[in-house]
Order: structure tokens, then C-alpha cells, then sequence
């Protein structure tokens, strides 16, 4: 039961960390690098390695950590995140049949694309936006281009990390004997 | 019939995101919030300086002969402002003696609250926002001027949290502020952020002379902002004979890219 304890309030905080970063760290740097969605990547990483309950709890303590820091609605990141794990828990489930690395990138690119789909129409249909329809701005796709190939090398140096950590996450092969 | 799982985990979200979203409007969140807040500031702190120290040294690396020339201009400028900081200090004396003489009230004192900046709201375009790490209880509230370390205005306030609150710069769009410019004319009008890197002054009259190198101020015309704080320097004029306005762009007189301590005036 303790240890049980241990490791949520260890994963909280762990959590709660990556939250501090993105907020903090990432969105401040250059506009090229503050695309990195470290946030998203976690909670793929959570749904790909873990499970769909574990990515959904994930969500909720990242999404509280953002509502908390940003000025949007509340409830904006709870409800991004939401989205974006219900969507790449659908896609794993019905398009993906294995789970290799390149199926973990392929999901994350597909969670890049639909967070930043789903931040455009919330920013839009909230009125935070200004200046048009997100779609039809140089920026967005830009915006987007980056966000998804940084995703893709975090995505990648994450399941190496992954795989040399623990053997939990290492491929098996069946053998015929 | 539909059947839903005792412990469906969709449910279990929704009902915790509910809550929160309750707890939150209801304002009964509110003491763990700030509590949270207050307790993540200073890490959140070290983390921005350090994010913008990387944005900084970025900078410097991808344009160092755009530095070599700002170097030598600013050199030229210092010495230029010395003088006219020696004289601007006699004035001071002076206009002290003569208020004293006359027994002058004054205009009123300001306040000054020192804040950090602790993180950005967003990396996108509509979401260029700093947060501070002062919000209503230190007494700030929307319109506010902020003023960088060096007393130049860097933007205002735009909203605020309890602890926190969220800064607009001058050249962010949407961030208008009223200015003049400090030419024969006294040329008024507003000025508004231009795609995060300067400053943009429309609708000045034809008629009116303005000059690269004048200097912007705000007007006062602004509700919570005094007159004088400092905006930057028209860089660049555009006069065009068959249009009924020309406009300017202006450029700040520091790098709104490295901020990390700023000040907000309360009047």
C-alpha cells in the first residue's frame, strides 16, 4: 500500500515537473524549439507503454497544471489533453497492431497533428484568437511542421531511453522450438 | 441499451474534470491554487531565465554582424545620452528648487511593484504573453504599464490571477498603447505590436514631420498609464504622397526578447 503511495506521488510529481518545463522552459525558447510538445510526448509515451487509464490520469494532472499557469479558459488543457488521448487511444487501437517504434511515431505524430488541431478550434471558438481562422495562417502550419519533427526526435530518443532502461519495454520475439 | 462499465476510466475523468471545473468557477479551488502557484514560482523562475538565456545567446549567434553594428551605434548613443543626462539633471534640480519655491503639490506618487517573469502563455502567434509572478493581491490590475529594469515600458497587464498575471509586450499585436512622439509636432496616436518584433504607430496625419531617430513616449491618454515612459525610437517612416496617413515603425530601445525582471506602476 505504501509503495503503492509512493509511486503515485512520485509519478505526481514527476508530472507536475513536466508541466513546469513546458510552461517555463519550452515556451519561452526560440520560436523553432518552443514547438516541442513535451506534455503531448509524455502522455503518448504513458498510452503506448502504460495503459489508457494511466495516460487519461496523466492528462488530468498535466491539463491541472497548465489550466493553473495559463490564462485561457480552465479547463483548456484539461480538455485538449482529453481529446488528444482519446483520439491516439482510438488510433492504437484500431489502426496500430504492434508495438514498435515505428508505430509509437507514427502515433505521435498523429497526437502532434491532433493537439494542434484541437488548440486552433478551442483558441478559435473561446475568442482567445485573433487575427483569422488559425487555418488559414502561415504560422499554424509552420507552427505545426516543427512542433511534429520534434515530437518525432523526442518520440525517438524516448523509446531508446526507454528500451535501455528497462527491459519492460524492449521487443520480444516468439520463437518455434 | 448502452452499458456502461463500473470503472470506465472516461467516466472517472470526466467526473474529476467536472469537479475541478466546479471547484474552480465556485472559487473554492482557489487557496490550493494559489498555494500551488506560489509554490512553483521560484523554480518556474529559474527555469525562464535559464530558457531565455538560451534564447539570447541564439540570437546573438544568428545575426553577429546585426550586433557589431548595434554595438557601435549604441556606443555612439551613450555618449550622446551622457551629455544629455548631465543636463537633464540640472533641469531636475532646478525644477525641484522652483516647486519648493513655489510650494507645488506635485503630480502625485506612483508605486512600484518589482516582478519576475516566471513563464509564456503559449508559443503561438495569438499567445505571445509573459506571466509574471504578481497578480491582484499585490494590487495589479488590467492596463498597467510595465517598465523594464532600465524604466522603458515594455508593455501592460493584461489580466490578472491572484498570484499571477499576464503581460502583453509592445510588440506583440493587440498590445495598443497611447503615445506621442517627441517631435515639433507632438504627433499623438496609438501604437500597436508588429508580428513580435516592433512597433507600429498608423493613422498619424500627412501634415505632421516625423523623423527616424525621434523618440516615442506614451501620451497619458492611456487609463492607468502616465505620461513620458519611454516606448522607442522611430526607425523607419512610410510617407506615401497619395495616401491620407503615413505610419511608423518603431523600435524598442532593448530587447523585449530577455526579459526576466520587470516593474509594474500603480498610479
Amino acid at each position: 500500500m505504501l509503495k503503492k503511495i509512493g509511486q503515485i506521488f512520485f509519478l505526481v510529481l514527476l508530472l507536475s515537473g513536466v508541466a513546469i518545463v513546458q510552461f517555463s522552459f519550452i515556451f519561452p525558447l526560440p520560436t523553432i524549439y518552443s514547438q516541442i510538445n513535451l506534455a503531448a510526448i509524455v502522455l503518448v509515451f504513458t498510452l503506448f507503454f502504460f495503459d489508457f487509464r494511466s495516460a487519461l490520469y496523466a492528462s488530468l494532472i498535466l491539463g491541472f497544471w497548465l489550466d493553473l499557469y495559463s490564462f485561457n479558459f480552465f479547463g483548456f488543457y484539461l480538455f485538449l489533453f482529453f481529446f488528444t488521448i482519446l483520439l491516439a487511444n482510438w488510433i492504437l487501437k484500431t489502426w496500430l497492431t504492434n508495438r514498435s517504434l515505428y508505430s509509437f511515431l507514427l502515433l505521435i505524430l498523429l497526437a502532434a497533428l491532433a493537439y494542434n488541431l484541437f488548440s486552433g478550434f478551442l483558441s478559435y471558438f473561446s475568442g482567445t484568437s485573433s487575427g483569422g481562422f488559425f487555418l488559414w495562417r502561415a504560422s499554424f502550419w509552420s507552427n505545426l511542421f516543427y512542433g511534429a519533427l520534434w515530437s518525432e526526435l523526442a518520440g525517438l530518443l524516448m523509446f531508446s531511453l526507454a528500451g535501455a532502461l528497462t527491459r519492460r519495454f524492449q521487443p520480444f520475439f516468439l520463437e518455434k522450438k | 441499451m448502452v452499458r456502461i462499465k463500473k470503472n470506465n476510466p472516461i467516466i472517472s475523468f470526466l467526473i474529476i474534470a467536472a469537479a475541478l471545473f466546479f471547484l474552480h468557477l465556485t472559487g473554492l479551488l482557489r487557496p490550493i491554487e494559489n498555494f500551488l502557484s506560489y509554490l512553483v514560482r521560484p523554480i518556474a523562475g529559474r527555469f525562464y531565465n535559464f530558457s531565455s538565456d538560451i534564447k539570447s545567446s541564439y540570437n546573438a549567434n544568428n545575426n553577429p554582424e546585426e550586433l557589431g553594428a548595434k554595438v557601435e551605434r549604441l556606443t555612439k548613443e551613450a555618449a550622446i545620452l551622457t551629455i544629455a543626462n548631465s543636463r537633464r539633471l540640472e533641469i531636475e534640480e532646478e525644477n525641484r528648487k522652483l516647486r519648493e519655491t513655489l510650494k507645488f503639490a506635485g503630480t502625485g506618487s506612483s508605486r512600484l511593484v518589482v516582478a519576475s517573469v516566471i513563464a509564456k502563455e503559449a508559443a503561438t502567434e495569438d499567445n505571445l504573453g509573459l506571466i509574471i509572478n504578481r497578480g491582484a493581491k499585490d494590487g495589479l490590475i488590467a492596463g498597467l504599464a510595465v517598465v523594464s529594469e532600465e524604466g522603458l515600458i515594455v508593455g501592460k497587464v493584461l489580466e490578472t490571477k491572484d498570484t499571477t498575471a499576464k503581460i502583453c509586450l509592445t510588440t506583440n499585436r493587440n498590445c495598443q498603447l497611447a503615445a506621442a512622439i517627441q517631435n515639433s509636432d507632438k504627433t499623438q496616436g496609438i501604437t500597436d505590436g508588429d508580428l513580435g518584433l516592433t512597433i507600429k504607430m498608423s493613422y498619424i496625419p500627412q501634415l505632421e514631420k516625423i523623423a527616424p531617430g525621434d523618440i516615442v513616449i506614451t501620451s497619458g491618454l492611456g487609463e492607468h498609464i502616465a505620461r513620458g515612459l519611454v516606448i522607442g525610437r522611430v526607425s523607419q517612416v512610410k510617407n506615401e504622397s497619395n495616401e491620407v496617413w503615413q505610419e511608423a515603425t518603431i523600435e524598442p530601445l532593448i530587447d523585449l526578447d530577455n526579459l526576466t525582471i520587470v516593474s509594474v506602476i500603480i498610479p
